[in-house]
């Protein structure tokens, strides 16, 4: 892969990454019992 | 109402603390939940299904332990709503399961007469029968299920006996309501009720000897001691600690080489270029740099399942009413403030059991001084750099140690000033405390549990992280400088200029601009900060080609500011984990706050004050040491 | 047989479930107080044989063979008297 290809590739990646992050911010959140994005494993 | 001619579609459980109620939920829908033998760890609703012997489903609600009906704090005012549809999206349950110890009827059993007297359908699920038997009590459940007039079936909820029973229970069409036969007894209810509890126990639960003493009560006359009960806390939580630190090692170095290894491969695949530099130092760098955390967060919740399984737990929050009223709150605060060490998020969920409401605020308050489990990254990162290579990992468990206990202490001192603050109780609760019997850990549900914590952690850093550290890596590579030289091109990328921007801001505190950008990247979640730190410090790996071990320890360690002082002193990184103690970088809990105080400006208010205080705190520890020339 | 030493007994032989010796038997005659409906939520009722097992800023006491944590304030709405 020469070095321009990986810059595509790489800027790609990124740009996938910021509008996935994006949908997420403005996604209807659903209020379940405690709230997204915590690691404490309860429903 | 939604039964069908062929029998109930919502049933709900219901009956005290530490009858078994969650057990026989998670026996009858499989579900993964968290069981605590410890009063009032229940405090949401769940909700599930089951499917009857024929086949058809059945909604379960799982409701929160409570005493009686009478709504004495926020998770019994939830039961009694669930019990007269009152739950939002919930209509009345067609079918109510009454869950209790069958070796404390007497005490269950007032529960049960006050469900009943709603009127609504019942069956009495006689939990526990194997602990009864033990005590030498004669049941007599056929008789039972005479005098109160409902089905009533034994049972033993942690070792699935007498599902199948309660299963075909279900299957009848709804039982007629029962005429209630005690309301005669006496004018005041209360006493009719516990006449005719008096007299049933009698017929069907005859008790041998009331207070025989048993091995709980043996380990209760050291661990319930004043001066004993109080040095065995702090060695079991000390030990704790230091299992933690050591156990954790060798998994870690794996964890390490692995995450290098797989790097170099990666490298050997492609030449160089931002691919490959994304992949590498973006990636496995980023996000594999926070996975290296993961025995330490599997033993903490292992640990913390162990005590509170055991039953220990309940014992730890009676020594400590003693410590918790000094700070204006009681042992009732414990269990919240202890959860959050793990997850303020749970823990501030579980200060629905306090009854004062200005205790409660304040335990919401002070809970993420608590530090959560998210810091740990943080924590495991520094720690060892403030030490040499092979100093032993008893004095990394007590510099842990002091971290949690210097939260834990302005928790306490802060919850004291606020609580003078709020003023007096309407009407002061009182501590008042179940301490379960103690037994040997249920592993299966341990174990499952700290799956769930482990699954949970890595799919938060395979999710949120990972593509944080993507979208760092893109600040930190563009836009490109035509300069070779490392430190000029990060200078060159937007991270750069950011960390200029905010360097002026963080460097009395100790901190050099990439460090202050680390800190705010980790407000979207603190593990971020060690991705972050992998990120903009790569650089000085170019200089460092001999290092088999990917290492960032060994990165930050050489890292220096433009005139060679090197940055990471000990006194700049006690800076550092004192900011980390103190300030509030969890949305989710700040969500959580908001909902559970019932004011966003609270939430606002606990993180203006919270980020604030960090500020400050690691400002004046800088300053002062510098000062003294340490 | 009554358990009680002669130094816990009162003229009137009823006293609060404080003033009760560590170790001592006791049967509960009356409670009086604000926070007697949560003692009976919990199960502490009048002719309840009751054990003490320490006292202090909170007791704990054996109640039908539970262990129970409670607060002094809440034990001196507990009146008892040693077990005939």
């Amino acid at each position: 892969m020469n070095l321009h290809c990986q810059t595509l590739l790489a800027l790609a990646i990124v740009s996938i990454t910021l509008g996935i992050f994006t949908v997420r911010l403005f996604m209807p959140k659903k209020k379940s019992g405690c709230g997204k994005g915590c690691d404490c494993g309860k429903s | 109402m939604s039964a069908t001619p062929d029998g109930p579609s919502l049933i709900a459980l219901i009956g005290n603390p530490n009858a078994g109620k969650t057990t026989l939920f998670n026996a009858l829908t499989g579900a993964n939940q968290h069981v605590g033998n410890y009063a009032g760890v229940t405090v949401a609703v769940k909700s599930g299904h089951t499917y009857t012997p024929h086949g058809r489903k059945v909604r379960v609600l799982d409701l929160p332990g409570c005493y009686s009906l009478r709504a004495n704090s926020p998770d019994e005012k939830v039961a009694l709503d669930a019990l007269h549809g009152q739950l939002p999206g919930e209509p009345v349950p067609d079918l109510i399961v009454c869950v209790v110890d069958s070796s404390n009827l007497e005490r269950h059993l007032q529960l049960v007469l006050q469900v009943i007297e709603l009127g609504l359908p019942c069956v009495l699920a006689l939990n526990m029968i194997d602990v009864a038997e033990r005590n030498g009590l004669r049941l007599d459940p056929v008789k039972l299920s005479e005098e109160l007039g409902i089905p009533v079936i034994p049972m033993q909820a942690n070792a699935k006996r007498g599902i199948v029973e309660l299963k075909q229970a279900l299957r009848l069409p709804r039982p007629i309501a029962p005429v209630t036969t005690w309301t005669h007894l006496h004018d005041d209810p209360e006493t009719g009720r516990r006449l005719f509890i008096n007299q049933l126990c009698e017929l069907v639960a005859r008790r041998p000897n009331a207070h025989q003493q048993t091995t709980s009560d043996r380990l209760d006359a050291v661990l319930l001691h004043p001066v004993y009960g109080w040095l065995a806390l702090i060695g079991i939580f000390f030990t704790v600690f230091w299992a933690i630190f050591s156990f954790a090692e060798i998994p870690m170095h794996w964890i390490e080489a692995g995450q290098g290894s797989f790097g170099k491969w990666v490298e050997s695949l492609m030449v160089e270029g931002d691919f490959r530099s994304l992949l590498v130092d973006g990636v496995i760098g980023g996000a594999g740099g926070v996975i290296v955390f993961l025995p330490q967060i599997v033993l903490l919740f292992l640990f913390i399942g162990l005590l509170e399984s055991s039953g220990y737990m309940a014992r730890a929050a009676y020594l400590m009413d003693g410590v918790m009223a000094k700070a204006g709150l009681s042992g009732k605060s414990f269990l919240p403030l202890f959860s959050s060490y793990a997850c303020a998020i749970p823990g501030v969920m579980a200060a629905r059991t306090i009854h004062s409401s200005k205790e409660r605020l304040v335990t919401i308050f002070v809970a993420p001084w608590m530090s959560c489990s998210a810091r740990l990254p943080v924590f495991f990162l520094i720690i060892p750099l403030l030490m040499h290579e092979n100093e032993g990992s008893w004095k990394q468990a007590l510099t842990l140690f002091a971290i949690y206990g210097l939260g834990t202490a302005t928790a306490f001192i802060v919850a004291r000033i606020l609580r003078g603050r709020l003023g007096e109780d309407i009407s002061p609760g009182h501590f008042l405390l179940e301490l379960p019997p103690y037994r040997t850990p249920q592993w299966g549900y341990i174990f499952r549990h700290v799956l769930d914590r482990a699954m949970s952690f890595v799919k938060k850093a395979g999710t949120i992280i990972l593509g944080l550290s993507i979208l760092l890596w893109a600040l930190s590579t563009y836009p490109k400088s035509n300069s070779s030289e490392p430190a000029e091109a990060l200078a060159h990328s937007a991270m750069g200029r950011i960390g200029a921007v905010i360097e002026p801001v963080v460097k009395p505190l100790g901190f050099d601009g990439r460090m202050g950008t680390a800190i705010l990247t980790s407000f979207a979640a603190r593990e971020v900060f060690v991705s972050s730190m992998a990120i903009l410090y790569r650089v000085e790996e170019a200089e460092n080609e001999e290092q088999t071990r990917n290492q960032l320890r060994d990165k930050l360690s050489a890292a220096t500011w433009p005139d060679g002082r090197p940055i990471f002193t000990p006194l700049s990184l006690i800076s550092l984990l004192i900011f980390f103690i103190y300030a509030l970088q969890c949305l989710p809990t700040s969500a959580v706050v908001a909902r559970e105080s019932g004011s966003w400006k609270w939430a606002l208010g606990q993180f203006l004050f919270m980020t604030g205080f960090a500020y400050a705190a690691s400002f004046l520890v800088f300053q002062a040491g510098k000062l003294i020339g340490f | 047989m009554p358990h009680a030493h002669a130094a816990d007994l009162k003229i009137d032989s009823a006293m609060t479930l404080n003033q009760v010796r560590v170790g001592c038997d006791v049967q509960i005659r009356v409670l009086s107080g604000p926070g007697c409906d949560r003692l009976r939520d919990l199960g502490f009722c009048e002719e309840l044989q009751v054990r003490k097992l320490a006292g202090g800023r909170n007791l704990i006491c054996s109640i039908c063979g539970t262990r129970m944590a409670i607060s002094r304030e809440l034990a001196e709405q507990v009146i008892v008297s040693p077990v005939q």
